[in-house]
Formats: structure tokens, C-alpha cells, sequence
């Protein structure tokens, strides 16, 4: 079998000791991924906010 | 700082996980060393692009009268010129470098988000050949100069919606680009890497992301307004319909200062890494260099009105923007003062990578102080739309920005091809590059001052000695890039193979030197234990 499919099924009888895949990269911790995607929809917001607040900023201008 | 399981994970790496082959490998790239060496050669591309225009430019200036060109074409040949140095050459390669080497400076295995990464890069080909094409429709492309001001770029012809697109989609690529070196950074350092231990290189880039999420989106939305002003009959920016074109200025550089330090902090992070290599000693005040760096980037957004002094202002607003104008001299003071006094009885040696490096000190040193002279109100009403502002912006991108990247490419490159390059090669590039750059854009300052107005591609007959100066220095700055070219292809092909430390006896600093050259496709893959 290939080495990493038995370190994959390994994997799945016997829970990982080491925060590896089979590949043996490393996989992020849940906590880790977790702040990532958070990290990514905060800093998304804020450059949206960024875009639309200075549209909505010139709309109001405008009608004053 | 040490390392443990570095070199194990780099022995470790070498016996799968090999990349896939073909153009699969760089259409469906997910490493950050292949998206890094895409945007890279994407930015060389760009570069060389650019430059032509620039080429064409100096050609048309290098005697008074029209000679090869018509006006509109020279106006489309400025603008397009700046627009693809700026967006396609200068950001496009720090955003190479940060790929490439932050993820091997905090040890993570890869950019936090790889997909985000691939598609924030093949935006760009698509953004710059849209930008390209523009030349080829009725009318032309964009000849407004690259800050569009209303109601000039307005005029524009069938081109101007394809310019709109492709610089949100600019937009959209530095921005994901950006917020992945924030959740890397942020997310994925080595454990025992604290923020203070983290190299200035990723430090600087840490700062810039911040900047380009703040005012990116702030850029897409003037172009936004511009848009719908040209096409949905709106009058944001049209003063027939009760508009202020004025207002785009205020917006589009309160986008375009803090660009400029998107352009620039990087680099000061490049030459933060250099000098301590090649002094052989640490880099001097590092915490203060950090500081420095942020209140750069703080200062950045109060400044805008510098640049419209002209435009009228009330006095009050006119020492605001002044004072602060001058404030940034004591941050950037700071850190040229922290690089002389890392050289300071160090002891140097003069590698590639050093020379571009003290070049960029000295030479970036007049960029700024030429920004001095015209952070002055009554001095720049002087100075304003002359050749004087064109020599200062170009002394601060061109040895500033471009020689802080061609520091960093010729301090890595070894450790990205695992070939040391021809320093001969390598040294006459400088030799060239640092000679000719001062030939083409010194004189301008003499032009400037003598009232050379800038966008214009006929002259008047006292000003044609210093401008066939400066098109010689141009011609020959531009061609000796080629050696640029060859040097990093010769590396690339083969060579002398290089150390793990790649400058053998300096002992460089920082995780990427821990990983053999050149660096294994896969590194990191555990995580190094920093102490």
C-alpha cells in the first residue's frame, strides 16, 4: 500500500500524535483555522466598509 | 535566535511531495514559492513593459519639437507608464517577495491561504492585458495621467470603462494579497516566534498590508464614482451637475500618499535585512526601526493635501499638511540613522546585495529630501507641475523602491535557485544601473527649477541640453536592465551551488537561512522551535 494511504488509515483507526496529515504537512489546529477565517472576514469588512463608507460619504455630500 | 528541526524538515522534504509538471503546476499553484516566483516574473515582465514606454518618452523628449510621436500618444504613453510600474512592476514584486520569503522568515509551511493566493495573482494578467488592450481601441487608452483626475479623464474614449476594470481588479488582488500576509503573519508564526523577534522584512510587510486594506478600497470607489459619473450621467466629480472634481483629488490621495509608503516600507524592510548581513553586525535600534515604520504609515493618511497645495486651501489647512509633511523626516531620520550606525565599524563587505543597498540609502536620501523642499507651500507653488516633482517622485521609486526589490532579489536569489549568480555580471548591473539612474533623473531637478513644466512632450529650446542628457541616461539605465535579466536566468540554469547560508561568513540571521538552497518545495513542514 502506498506509504501515505497507510499512514492516512493509521490515521483513522488510531487518531494522529502529531498534528500531521498524511503527507505529513503540518495541519493547522481547529483554534488556528478558526482565526484565520475569522481574520480574513474582519479584514474583507473592513476594506468593504472602506469602499461603500466613501461612496455612501460622497452620496451624502451630495445631496447637501 | 535558534533553530531546531529545520534542517531535518529540509532533508526530510526532499523525497516527496514534489511539484506537479507542465502549466498545471503554475495554473493551479497553491505553494507560495511558485505563486511568488509568478508574481515576480509577472512584475519583471511589467517592468521591462514600463520601461519601453519610459524609453519612447525620453526618445520624444530627447530634442524640442515633435519627433516620433503625436501629443495624445505621449499623454497615453505617461499615464499607461506610471499606471504599470506602480500596480504591474513595484507592488506586484514586493507581493512576490513577501510569498516567497515571509512564509520561510516566521516558519509556516505556506501562505495561510493558498487559493486566495493563486487567485490573487492570475488576476493580474488578466488586469494588465485588459490595461495593455486599451492602446488598441478607438480613441486610445487613458491619457489623463495616472491619477485621472475629472473632468480630463472623463474624456477618455472607449477605453475608459476596460481602465476602470482593470484597476479594481488591481484593487481586489493586492487586497486578498494583502490579507493573506495579515492571517499568516498574524496566524501562523513559528511557536516562540514573538511579534519582536519576527524579521523587519516581515514586519514591514505587515504594516503595508494594513495600508493597502485601508486605502485600496478607497481607490475602487473614486474609480467607482468615476465610472458612474462617465456612464449613468450621476455628477459626483462634474460641476455642471453640481459636483466637485476637487473632491476626487481629496479621495484620490488620501489613497495615493499612503500608496507611495506601500511602495517603499518593504523595501525599507529589504535593506533592514541586508546591512546587518554584510556589516556583520546586528541591525542597530531594531524595536525603533519597527516604530519608525508605523508611524510612517500613521503619517501617510494625514498628508494627502500636499499634494494639491495648489488647488487653494485655507492657510490653516496649509500648515496642517506641511507640518506633518515634514513630521515623517523624523521616523525616516530614525531609520536612516539606525542603517548608518548598523554599518558603522562594521565590517563590510560589498556583495550585489550591499551595493544596491547603500545606493538605495544615499539616493532614496535626495527622493526625500526633494520631498522636503516641496512639503514647503510657497516652495511648491514654485515647484508644482514642473520636471522638479518628476525627479523627486522618480529618485524615490526608482533607486528607492526598484533598488530595494533588486537588493532583495540579488540578496535571495540563491536561496531560490540554490546557484550563486555572476557577481561580476551582478556588480556591473550596479555599476550601471546607479551611474545612469542619477544621469536620467538628476538633471530634472535643474529642468524642474528652471520651469520644465512635466506632461508635456515638446519644450522650450533652453531646456534641450539637460533633456538629451537625462534621455541618454535613460536609454542606457534602461538597457542595462537587461543585465538584470540575464543574471537572474544564468542562476536559474546553473551556477556555483550555493550554502544553506548562501553569504558564507556573515552570518545571516533569520529562519530562511536554516533551510538548504535552494529552499525545499515543501519547508516547514514541522515547525521549528525558536528560542
Amino acid at each position: 500500500m502506498d506509504l501515505a494511504v497507510t499512514r492516512a488509515v493509521s490515521q483513522l483507526y488510531h487518531g494522529s500524535r502529531y498534528p500531521m496529515s498524511a503527507s505529513e504537512t503540518r495541519v493547522l489546529e481547529a483554534s488556528v483555522r478558526r482565526r484565520i477565517r475569522n481574520g480574513v472576514l474582519g479584514l474583507g469588512c473592513l476594506a468593504l466598509a472602506f469602499y461603500l463608507g466613501f461612496i455612501a460619504l460622497l452620496v451624502l455630500r451630495s445631496h447637501h | 535566535m535558534s533553530t531546531h528541526a529545520a534542517s531535518d524538515t529540509a532533508h526530510h522534504d526532499d523525497h516527496h511531495d514534489q511539484p506537479a509538471t507542465g502549466i498545471k503546476r503554475w495554473l493551479f499553484a497553491t505553494n507560495h514559492k511558485d505563486i511568488g516566483t509568478m508574481y515576480l516574473v509577472f512584475s519583471l515582465t511589467m517592468f521591462f513593459i514600463g520601461g519601453a514606454m519610459a524609453m519612447l518618452i525620453r526618445a520624444e523628449l530627447f530634442q524640442p519639437g515633435l519627433q516620433l510621436m503625436q501629443p495624445e500618444f505621449f499623454n497615453q504613453l505617461t499615464t499607461n507608464h506610471a499606471l504599470i510600474m506602480i500596480f504591474g512592476a513595484v507592488m506586484p514584486a514586493f507581493v512576490g517577495l513577501a510569498n516567497w520569503m515571509i512564509p520561510l522568515q516566521i516558519g509556516a509551511p505556506d501562505m495561510a491561504l493558498p487559493r486566495m493566493n493563486n487567485f490573487s495573482f492570475w488576476i493580474l494578467p488578466f488586469a494588465f492585458t485588459l490595461l495593455l488592450s486599451t492602446f488598441l481601441v478607438p480613441g486610445g487608452a487613458a491619457a489623463g495621467g495616472w491619477t485621472l483626475y475629472p473632468p480630463l479623464s472623463l474624456q477618455t474614449g472607449d477605453s475608459f470603462p476596460m481602465l476602470i476594470f482593470a484597476i479594481h481588479m488591481m484593487g481586489i488582488s493586492s487586497i486578498m494579497g494583502a490579507i493573506n500576509v495579515i492571517v499568516t503573519i498574524m496566524n501562523m508564526r513559528a511557536p516562540g516566534m514573538n511579534l519582536l523577534k519576527m524579521p523587519l522584512f516581515a514586519w514591514s510587510w505587515l504594516i503595508t498590508a494594513y495600508l493597502l486594506i485601508a486605502v485600496m478600497p478607497v481607490l475602487a470607489g473614486a474609480v467607482t464614482m468615476l465610472l458612474t459619473d462617465h456612464f449613468f450621467k450621476t455628477s459626483f466629480f462634474n460641476a455642471a451637475g453640481g459636483g466637485d472634481p476637487v473632491m476626487f483629488e481629496h479621495i484620490f490621495w488620501f489613497f495615493g500618499h499612503p500608496e507611495v509608503y506601500i511602495m517603499i516600507l518593504p523595501a525599507f524592510g529589504i535593506i533592514s535585512e541586508i546591512l546587518p548581513t554584510f556589516s556583520r553586525k546586528p541591525l542597530f535600534g531594531a524595536t525603533s526601526m519597527i516604530y519608525a515604520i508605523a508611524s510612517i504609515a500613521f503619517l501617510s493618511f494625514i498628508v494627502w493635501g500636499h499634494h494639491m497645495f495648489v488647488d487653494g486651501m485655507p492657510v490653516a489647512a496649509q500648515l496642517f499638511y506641511m507640518m506633518s509633511t515634514m513630521l515623517i523626516a523624523v521616523p525616516t531620520g530614525v531609520k536612516v540613522f539606525n542603517w548608518t550606525a548598523t554599518m558603522w565599524r562594521g565590517s563590510l563587505t560589498f556583495e550585489p546585495p550591499m551595493l544596491f543597498a547603500i545606493a538605495f540609502l544615499f539616493l532614496f536620501s535626495i527622493g526625500g529630501f526633494s520631498g522636503l523642499m516641496l512639503a514647503i507651500v510657497p516652495a511648491d507653488f514654485q515647484y508644482n507641475q514642473t520636471y522638479f516633482v518628476v525627479a523627486h517622485f522618480h529618485y524615490v521609486l526608482v533607486p528607492g523602491a526598484i533598488f530595494g526589490i533588486m537588493a532583495g532579489v540579488y540578496y535571495w536569489l540563491p536561496k531560490w535557485t540554490g546557484h550563486m549568480y555572476n557577481m561580476t555580471l551582478a556588480k556591473a548591473h550596479f555599476w550601471l544601473s546607479a551611474i545612469f539612474v542619477n544621469v536620467l533623473f538628476f538633471p530634472q531637478h535643474f529642468l524642474g527649477l528652471a520651469g520644465m513644466p512635466r506632461r508635456i512632450p515638446d519644450y522650450a529650446v533652453q531646456f534641450t541640453d539637460w533633456n538629451m542628457v537625462s534621455s541618454i541616461g535613460g536609454f542606457a539605465f534602461g538597457l542595462s536592465q537587461i543585465l538584470f535579466a540575464i543574471v537572474i536566468v544564468q542562476s536559474i540554469r546553473g551556477g556555483k551551488k550555493a550554502t544553506a547560508e548562501v553569504w558564507d561568513g556573515t552570518h545571516p540571521t533569520g529562519l530562511e537561512w536554516t533551510l538548504p538552497s535552494p529552499a525545499p518545495y515543501h519547508s516547514f513542514t514541522t515547525a521549528p522551535d525558536i528560542r
